[in-house]
């Protein structure tokens, strides 16, 4: 075997293996829908505390998580179905989301509902976890776009940490657009544009 | 070239679409028929053919299956598979560093 040859057989190689591992692409539709869920839910909170309504802010959460989870679901049990090769670094990012998410799900809906941390820690403890998701994410996709994403939920957590009060409401409902919809745009975008022609 | 071993060069590794078989499986966990040959583009008979010298040769295991009524054969590189794919990337530096 000769040095051209043996040149171009890495080239090739490395090349299949970069093209490979992008089957880890995330079209985005979680980060928009939750996203899109989440925000809602904030507004609603904050017009029903403007308000005072007398209406158990509770339940508006429940139908946020349950049509987030719902959603979530049944679309990975599609994508499962349709997905044709599988990657290490796809599982880690599905246990990551599944976790955070949990996670999630346990601080805003259940400490929310008792009385072991203040109200106006939810919004700031999740975005703790979002920037650590984002974080981790945009190691494993290799975009560092991503990890900058994960600065903007850590600094809005600080912001929220030490200015409590209904206006971080406002604010995480911002950083909700800002830093969940808008990466979850910008993900679809990515994927429509590699697998426009298989979109069902 | 100078001190060049033929006989260190794996040969059921060594062909363009063998290797670039080895190459996609040792990115993925598993990885379906169909899956391989969009990556590599190669035909399904070929394909076929040089799977089964991989599997022939224990580098490849299959697990067949079906899914919605629909048969699907799933791949995946056994520890011998990608051991004597790191050996051959190992071969081919060295005669790039020579």
């Amino acid at each position: 075997m000769e040095l051209k040859q043996a040149e171009s057989e890495i080239a090739v190689i490395k090349k299949i293996m970069e093209d490979s591992k992008r089957i880890a692409v995330n079209d985005g539709k979680d980060f928009i829908i939750w996203g899109t869920l989440v925000f809602t839910g904030l507004i609603g909170t904050y017009l029903f505390i403007l308000w005072n309504f007398d209406v158990y802010i509770g339940w508006l959460w429940c139908a946020v998580i349950l049509i987030g989870w719902i959603f979530s679901i049944k679309m990975h049990s599609r994508a499962k179905k349709s997905c044709n090769a599988r990657t290490f670094a796809g599982k880690i990012l599905g246990a990551l989301w599944v976790s955070s998410g949990i996670g999630m799900s346990l601080i805003g809906f259940i400490a929310g509902a008792g009385s072991t941390i203040s109200m106006w820690a939810i919004c700031p403890l999740i975005s703790i976890i979002l920037g650590i998701a984002y974080y981790v994410s945009g190691i494993i996709y290799g975009y560092s776009w991503i990890n900058y994403i994960s600065l903007g939920w850590w600094a809005g957590a600080v912001v929220m940490f030490i200015f409590p009060g209904i206006y971080t409401l406002l604010l995480f409902a911002l950083m909700m657009a800002m830093l969940q919809i808008l990466p979850g745009m910008i993900f679809y975008l990515r994927w429509k544009r590699q697998y426009g022609n298989a979109l069902t | 070239m100078k001190d060049f071993d033929y006989q260190k060069i794996d040969d059921v590794i060594h062909s363009r679409i063998r290797t670039a078989i080895m190459a996609v499986l040792i990115t993925v966990d598993e990885a379906e028929f169909t899956f391989i040959r969009d990556k590599i583009n190669a035909t399904d008979g070929n394909l076929s053919v040089h799977l089964k010298k991989l599997e022939d040769h224990k580098y490849i295991s299959v697990i067949k299956k079906f899914v919605n009524r629909k048969p699907v054969s799933l791949y995946r590189l056994t520890q011998k598979g990608r051991l004597a794919f790191e050996h051959y990337i190992r071969e081919l530096e060295n005669i790039i560093k020579k």
